[in-house]
C-alpha cells in the first residue's frame, strides 16, 4: 500500500520537471532510512524469527537479526520516504503565494498571511547574508570549523547579532517601501490572481476525501491489518485485499490521468 | 508642481538638522537630478515629498511641501502614494511578494479598485517597463537589475504623477544600471512623469536631466541646468563630471558648447584637438620583475558550481608582489568567483591555486588570512563587532599577534583612516563613508600582503571613491599588492596599472591598462573612444584620461 502511494508521486515529479531537486530530497531520505534500518535491525531484539545471531559483541553482547525487525524497519523507512517525498512535492511544485491564497480564501487574517508571505520571501536573502558574513570572518582569519562544542556555540552566537541587525535594517526598509506604496489604505482587499476552482480541482478534492475516508475505514476494518510482533503475521492474498488495493490505485491515479489532458498540475490530493 | 517652502527637518536621533530651510520648486514633467555627498540630506528631501517624513520618520519639522495641491505633511502617506511613487536603493528590501505579477499588483490590491481595472493597470505597468517575460517568475530568482525593474513597475501601477528614485542603481552592475536609467528616461520623455533622481553616476544621467541640484549639509548648494552646473562645480571636483565635459572645460569651451556625451564631444572637441600640435613623449610604464616569485599563482584553474555551471575556466594567472591588478568584465564573467578562489573560500575543481606557494586545497581560508585580505562590496556584510576598535582588532587577534604589536597597529590604523571620533561606536550605525573606511581598516590593520577588493566603489559617491583610492595608494607604498575587481573603467583608467579582462570565466586580455583598455568599443574609457579617430594624425592610440590628453597638448 505504501509502495503504491510512493510511486504515485513519481509521475507528479516528472510532470513538474523537478526530478533533480526531488532527487536531492530523496537522496537525504534514503540515507536516513538506511540509518533507521541499520539501527533498528541491530538494536531491536524483539521478534521470534531469528535470521542470524552474533554473540560476544561488546556492549550489545548478543545481536539478533530478526525477520520482524527487518520488516518493521523497512516499513518505517518507506513511510518516511513517503512523507519526505510528499513534503518535497509540496514545497517544490506549489508557489507559496498560491498556498497563501488558499489560506486567504479560508478566511485567515490577511495581515498574518502577508507576514508569512514576506517571511518566506526573505528566507533566501537571509541565507545569503549568513554566507556573506561567514566568508567575511573566514577571510579575516577566523576558523569556521573549530574543535569543541563550546567554540562552535560561541562562533554561531557571534553571527547572531550582525544577522539580527541586518534583518532589522531590512525590515525597516521594507516597511518604508510598503508605506510608500500605500499599504493599509483600504480595508477590502482585491486579489489580483484569482485561481478558479475547476472540474479537475473538484475531482482532486473528492478523490483525496475518498482516500482519507477509505484509509480510516481500513484502519478499523479487519481487511488487511497485520502486526509485526511477536511474530510477523503473514497475510494471505484475499480477493478483498486485492480489491482494496485496486480501489486505492484508481483513486490515487485518477487526478493524474485527467490533469495531463488539461495541462495543469494541481495540488496533489494527499494534502 | 512640487513646492518646498522653508522646510527644515531634524531626525529624532540626531542633533543637527538634515534639511535646513529648503526652498525649491520643481515643475511638472521635468527631470531633476539631486547630487551631493552621502549624508547631505538627499534622501531626507525625497522622503519629504511623499510624506514618509513626518508619517514614517519622526523628528522636528517646519515649513511645508505642496505636491500637486496636496500638503505632503498633512495628507496620509497612503494617499500621497497615489501621487508620488518612490523607488529605493536596495531592490531586495522593497519587494514583498514571491511572484512578479502579484508584486506589481500589490499596491492596488489594497486600494479597493475593481478586478478589471486592477488587471488593466498591472498589464500596463508590466508593458511600460518591459518585463513581460518575467511576469511568472519567482522574485528570488531575479537578478538585481530585474528586481529593480519590478520595483519601478510596482510603483507605476498606481499612476503616480511624480516618481522619486533614491539611488536606484547603486546596487547594480553597469549594464543593469544603464537599462534602469533608460527606463527612467523613457518614463519622463514619453509619459511626462516628473522624475526626481538621486544618483551617483552623474556622467550617465547628465545628458537627459533638465536640472541638477547639489546638496551639502542639508542645504541646496547649487541648482542649475546641466551645462552651467558643470562650469560652476567642476572647479571644485572634476571627478564628478563626465570626462569629455572635463576635457571641454580644460579646452576653454564656453558653457553652452560643453559636451555631455561622446557624440557631442565628437562634433565640438574633435576639430579643436585636430588643430593642436602634440608632443609625443612615450611614458615608461613600471615593469614588474617577472623573475620574482609570484605571490599568487593559478595553474589550469577551473571552477564549476555545484549546479553545474562554469565559474572560471582554465585560468593561468600570476600575481607578483607590489602589483596593482584590476579585473574587469561583464556580469557573471567569473570575477567574484576568481576573488573567492584567490582567498581560498572556494577550492578549484580542477587545477591549482597557489598562495605564496601553498596549495589552497590543502589549507583553509582562515589560515591564508595573514597573506590575502578580502574587502567586500557591501560593508554591512562585513561589520559585526560591537565597537569600531573591536572590528579592527578582530583579524589581528585571530592571527594571534602579540598585544603590543596589535595595539600599535590599531592606533596607526585608526589615525590613518580618521576613525578616532567613532572608535567606541557600533560600526553599523555609522555613515556609509565611515562604514566603508572601517571595513577597509579592519582588513588593512592586519597588513595582509595582498588585498583583494570586490567591487569596492559600487554605490560610492566620487569623494568616497577618491579617498578609497588614496588609501590603496598608501597601502601600496608600504609594499602591498592590490587586486581590484571593478566595473568602473574611468577609475581604472586613472589609477590602474595592470588590467585583466575576463569573459565567461576565461581571461580575454591581460596587460598594461594602455594595452587592454584602448582601441576597444565597450571596454574603453570615454576619452579613448573620443581620441581613437585622431590616431591617423599621429596621436598615440592608447590615450585613456583627460590628464594624458592635456600632457600631450603641452
Amino acid at each position: 500500500m505504501l509502495l503504491v502511494i510512493f510511486f504515485s508521486m513519481v509521475p507528479f515529479v516528472i510532470i513538474g520537471k523537478i526530478t533533480r531537486a526531488w532527487w536531492s530530497f530523496m537522496y537525504v531520505a534514503l540515507w536516513l532510512s538506511l540509518f533507521i534500518i541499520g539501527i533498528n535491525v541491530l538494536i531491536n531484539p524483539h521478534g521470534n524469527t531469528v535470521l542470524f545471531q552474533v554473540t560476544g559483541v561488546p556492549v550489545f553482547s548478543t545481536i539478533q537479526l530478526t525477520m520482524e525487525s527487518l520488516v518493521f524497519a523497512l516499513t518505517m523507512s518507506l513511510r518516511l520516504l513517503c512523507m519526505i517525498s510528499a513534503f518535497a512535492l509540496l514545497s517544490l511544485l506549489i508557489n507559496p503565494d498560491v498556498l497563501l491564497h488558499v489560506f486567504l480564501k479560508l478566511r485567515f487574517p490577511k495581515k498574518s498571511v502577508l507576514t508569512t508571505s514576506i517571511a518566506l520571501r526573505f528566507m533566501p536573502v537571509l541565507l545569503q547574508d549568513v554566507q556573506a558574513l561567514q566568508d567575511s570572518i573566514q577571510t579575516r582569519g577566523f576558523s569556521l570549523h573549530p574543535k569543541g562544542m563550546i567554540q562552535k556555540v560561541k562562533q554561531r552566537s557571534m553571527l547572531l547579532m550582525p544577522l539580527l541587525s541586518t534583518a532589522l535594517d531590512r525590515s525597516i526598509q521594507t516597511a518604508e517601501a510598503m508605506e510608500a506604496r500605500g499599504f493599509g489604505s483600504s480595508q477590502k482587499m482585491q486579489l489580483f490572481t484569482r485561481i478558479p476552482t475547476t472540474l479537475v480541482d473538484g475531482i482532486c478534492i473528492i478523490c483525496s476525501l475518498v482516500l482519507i475516508g477509505f484509509m480510516m475505514w481500513l484502519w478499523v476494518a479487519p481487511v488487511a491489518s497485520f502486526s509485526f510482533y511477536p511474530q510477523l503475521s503473514l497475510w494471505s492474498w484475499t480477493p478483498l485485499y486485492g480489491l482494496v488495493l485496486c480501489i486505492v490505485c484508481v483513486v490515487v491515479l485518477l487526478p493524474l490521468m485527467i490533469s495531463p489532458l488539461k495541462k495543469v498540475i494541481d495540488i496533489d490530493p494527499f494534502f | 508642481m512640487i513646492r518646498f517652502s522653508n522646510v527644515s527637518f531634524t531626525y529624532a536621533s540626531s542633533s543637527t538638522p538634515s534639511l535646513d530651510t529648503i526652498n525649491l520648486e520643481i515643475d511638472s514633467g521635468s527631470c531633476v537630478l539631486i547630487t551631493g555627498p552621502s549624508g547631505s540630506g538627499k534622501s531626507t528631501l525625497c522622503r519629504c515629498i511623499n510624506g514618509l517624513i513626518p508619517n514614517f520618520y519622526g523628528g522636528i519639522l517646519s515649513g511645508s511641501v505642496m505636491v500637486h495641491d496636496h500638503d505632503a505633511f498633512q495628507t496620509p502617506t497612503r494617499e500621497m502614494a497615489q501621487i508620488v511613487g518612490m523607488v529605493f536603493q536596495d531592490p531586495e528590501n522593497q519587494l514583498v511578494k514571491n511572484q512578479v505579477e502579484s508584486e506589481v499588483a500589490f499596491a492596488l490590491e489594497h486600494r479597493g479598485v475593481s478586478h478589471t481595472i486592477l488587471r488593466k493597470r498591472v498589464e500596463e505597468a508590466i508593458d511600460t517597463i518591459g518585463i513581460e517575460h518575467l511576469r511568472r517568475r519567482n522574485i528570488s530568482t531575479l537578478s538585481g537589475g530585474e528586481k529593480q525593474k519590478v520595483a519601478i513597475a510596482s510603483v507605476l501601477v498606481m499612476h503616480p504623477e511624480a516618481l522619486i528614485l533614491d539611488e536606484p542603481t547603486s546596487e547594480l552592475d553597469p549594464k543593469s544600471a544603464e537599462e534602469i536609467l533608460q527606463v527612467i528616461k523613457r518614463l519622463n520623455e514619453e509619459l511626462g512623469i516628473t522624475i526626481i533622481l538621486v544618483e551617483h553616476r552623474i556622467d550617465r544621467v547628465l545628458p537627459f536631466v533638465d536640472r541638477v541640484i547639489t546638496m551639502e549639509n542639508g542645504r541646496i548648494y547649487a541648482d542649475d541646468e546641466p551645462r552651467p552646473w558643470i562650469t560652476h562645480t567642476a572647479s571644485k571636483n572634476s571627478a564628478s563630471i563626465p570626462p569629455v565635459s572635463h576635457l571641454g572645460l580644460l579646452l576653454d569651451q564656453s558653457s553652452s558648447q560643453l559636451p555631455l556625451t561622446i557624440k557631442e564631444a565628437r562634433t565640438t572637441l574633435l576639430p579643436l584637438l585636430q588643430q593642436k600640435n602634440i608632443t609625443t613623449k612615450k611614458t615608461t610604464e613600471k615593469k614588474v620583475n617577472k623573475n620574482e616569485k609570484p605571490l599568487i599563482e593559478t595553474v589550469n584553474c577551473c571552477y564549476r558550481y555545484p549546479q553545474g555551471s562554469i565559474g572560471v575556466n582554465n585560468l593561468n594567472l600570476m600575481i607578483y608582489p607590489g602589483e596593482f591588478v584590476s579585473i574587469v568584465g561583464r556580469n557573471a564573467s567569473g570575477k567574484t568567483t576568481l576573488a573567492k578562489l584567490l582567498t581560498g573560500l572556494l577550492k578549484p575543481s580542477k587545477g591549482k591555486v597557489r598562495i605564496q606557494g601553498t596549495d589552497s586545497k590543502k589549507t583553509s581560508p582562515d589560515e591564508l588570512a595573514g597573506i590575502v585580505g578580502l574587502v567586500f562590496q557591501d560593508p554591512n556584510a562585513q561589520l559585526f563587532a560591537d565597537t569600531v576598535e573591536e572590528e579592527i582588532s578582530f583579524m589581528m587577534q585571530n592571527l594571534q599577534w602579540p598585544s603590543s604589536r596589535m595595539q600599535q597597529s590599531l592606533e596607526n590604523t585608526i589615525e590613518t583612516f580618521d576613525l578616532d571620533r567613532v572608535r567606541k561606536q557600533y560600526p553599523r550605525m555609522l555613515s556609509s563613508g565611515e562604514k566603508q573606511r572601517v571595513a577597509l581598516a579592519s582588513v588593512l590593520a592586519a597588513q595582509p600582503q595582498v588585498l583583494i577588493l570586490d567591487e569596492p566603489t559600487r554605490g560610492l559617491d566620487y569623494t568616497l571613491k577618491q579617498s578609497l583610492m588614496k588609501y590603496l595608494e598608501e597601502y601600496r607604498k608600504q609594499g602591498g599588492t592590490v587586486v581590484l575587481i571593478s566595473h568602473d573603467l574611468e577609475l581604472i583608467a586613472q589609477h590602474g596599472e595592470r588590467v585583466i579582462l575576463m569573459s565567461q570565466g576565461s581571461v580575454i586580455a591581460d596587460g598594461s591598462k594602455h594595452e587592454v583598455l584602448s582601441k576597444s568599443l565597450h571596454f574603453s574609457p570615454q576619452i579613448n573612444r573620443l581620441t581613437q579617430p585622431l590616431e591617423k594624425q599621429g596621436w598615440p592610440g592608447d590615450v585613456l584620461t583627460v590628464d594624458e590628453v592635456m600632457s600631450l597638448l603641452r
